[in-house]
């Protein structure tokens, strides 16, 4: 049976009569075929074909998934964030060239004036991805373990300290805002 | 080094090449997948005398940023050969022929690769040969294509790339360095070997119209051969039959 077979990429599976194709494959001339090393799995109620990989995969952010990045710019109503690590895929790259986008109303639960009062340049924040459309993708903040996870001082520079609900320099004793996650300061 | 002198005749009366191979044999291979700690997808060959090794990054953001192509991912590739990898010392870095060589092998992969599903992206991938001994840029996208999978790039195919030559007159499978070096042509190719689609066509060396026609058979042939051993080296890897 082709359940559980390995397969490379190009091998033929079955016709399209047969199988739909699912994830790890493509259709040419009515046939289905790998696209990957993997591992066939065989859906039998709705006669679908997937190749689940055994090779690590290009991670790409998808609805639901936790995202780590740097704040990269700074609007009224937006962050923008480089999408620099997928939380659970740390040793690739994540395959996307897109910046994620904060919006004021995602920040937290409480009413935000502007993204800058919460958010500052630089800071590294953990968030969550809500809309994952070609060409954009909207990331949100608005639970407990997410937010910032490390920033400096706008001052002196030197690394800001969790102290209750604020962030605190150790060095000049400057107090800033910011939507911190349950996770500062633990690490990346 | 000792220069290599042409010898008087390169296949003997019972039709053995001067390494001992028949016609339309190959030298010895061997693959190993994942060689790499580092690197998202890498491969390790040795054909005959050859040991490359392949790696692959990516696909990731591309800097500077009008090289990304809005509805692709696109290929670099680099072909290199270590200053130690040939008899005399090689001088290190790119030349006239290893930007060729990089640009006719990454064309030759482009077709295999669904682009479309990294748009804005990059594949990185690098072929350092350590030992060079006549069919590297072959051998180089023979590993680089099974680097791919490894890398769990999707592909239609992987591809597989072999040389054939001629030399006294006869047309032989994957050329060794004293018949590349004194042969009469050598024309390598890179096929898609469930369909056979062929992706890389060169010749150096003249060649009759039914010359060259036996030789892209000759080769497609050997690329056959290679391919399984792709095949077999990927299900050691991943624990397959």
């Amino acid at each position: 049976m082709i359940d559980e077979k390995l397969v490379i990429p190009g091998e033929f599976l079955g016709t399209s009569e047969e199988f739909t194709g699912g994830k790890g494959t493509f259709e040419r001339n009515g046939d289905v075929y790998s696209s990957i090393t993997g591992k066939v799995s065989f859906e039998k109620k709705t006669r679908t074909i997937e190749v689940d990989p055994v090779t690590s995969s290009p991670p790409v952010p998808t609805h639901g998934d936790e995202i780590i990045g740097k704040i990269r710019s700074i609007k009224d109503q937006i962050a923008l964030v480089n999408i620099d690590m997928l939380v659970g895929n740390e040793k690739r790259e994540p395959a996307v060239s897109e910046v994620g986008a904060i919006h004021v109303s995602n920040v937290s639960e409480d009413y935000i004036d502007n993204v800058g009062d919460e958010f500052n340049k630089g800071d590294i924040v953990k968030a969550k991805v809500i809309v994952d459309k070609l060409g954009s993708i909207d990331l949100t903040t608005n639970e407990p373990q997410l937010g910032v996870v490390s920033a400096r001082c706008t001052k002196c520079g030197s690394r800001l300290m969790k102290e209750g609900k604020k962030l605190v320099c150790k060095d000049c004793g400057n107090t800033e805002n910011r939507k911190i996650s349950s996770d500062f300061g633990k690490g990346v | 080094m000792a220069k290599k002198e042409k010898p008087d005749q390169f296949i003997d009366d019972q039709s053995k090449r001067i390494d001992g191979r028949e016609i339309n044999e190959l030298r010895e291979v061997n693959i190993e997948v994942g060689v790499l700690e580092r690197a998202d997808g890498s491969a390790y060959i040795e054909l005959g005398d050859n040991k490359i090794i392949a790696a692959v990054y990516g696909p990731r953001e591309l800097h500077p940023r009008h090289l990304q192509e809005p509805d692709r991912a696109i290929i670099r590739y680099k072909y290199s050969m270590a200053s130690f990898s040939v008899g005399d010392r090689k001088r290190p870095g790119p030349g006239r022929r290893s930007k060729e060589i990089s640009k006719v092998s990454k064309e030759a992969l482009e077709s295999a690769i669904f682009l479309e599903k990294y748009p804005k992206s990059v594949i990185d991938i690098f072929v350092e040969i350590l030992e060079s001994a006549a069919g590297t840029r072959t051998t180089c996208l023979t590993a680089a294509s099974v680097a791919l999978a490894d890398a769990g790039i999707p592909m239609n195919d992987l591809v597989v790339s072999c040389a054939a030559g001629k030399v006294d007159d006869e047309i032989v499978l994957d050329i060794n360095e004293l018949e590349d070096n004194f042969g009469d042509a050598d024309v390598p190719i890179a096929m898609k070997p469930n369909t056979e689609d062929i992706t890389l066509l060169q010749m150096d060396g003249d060649l009759s119209r039914d010359e060259l026609e036996k030789s892209i058979e000759t080769a497609k042939q050997g690329c056959k051969i290679l391919h399984e051993e792709q095949k077999k080296a990927l299900k050691e890897r991943y624990g397959g039959e």
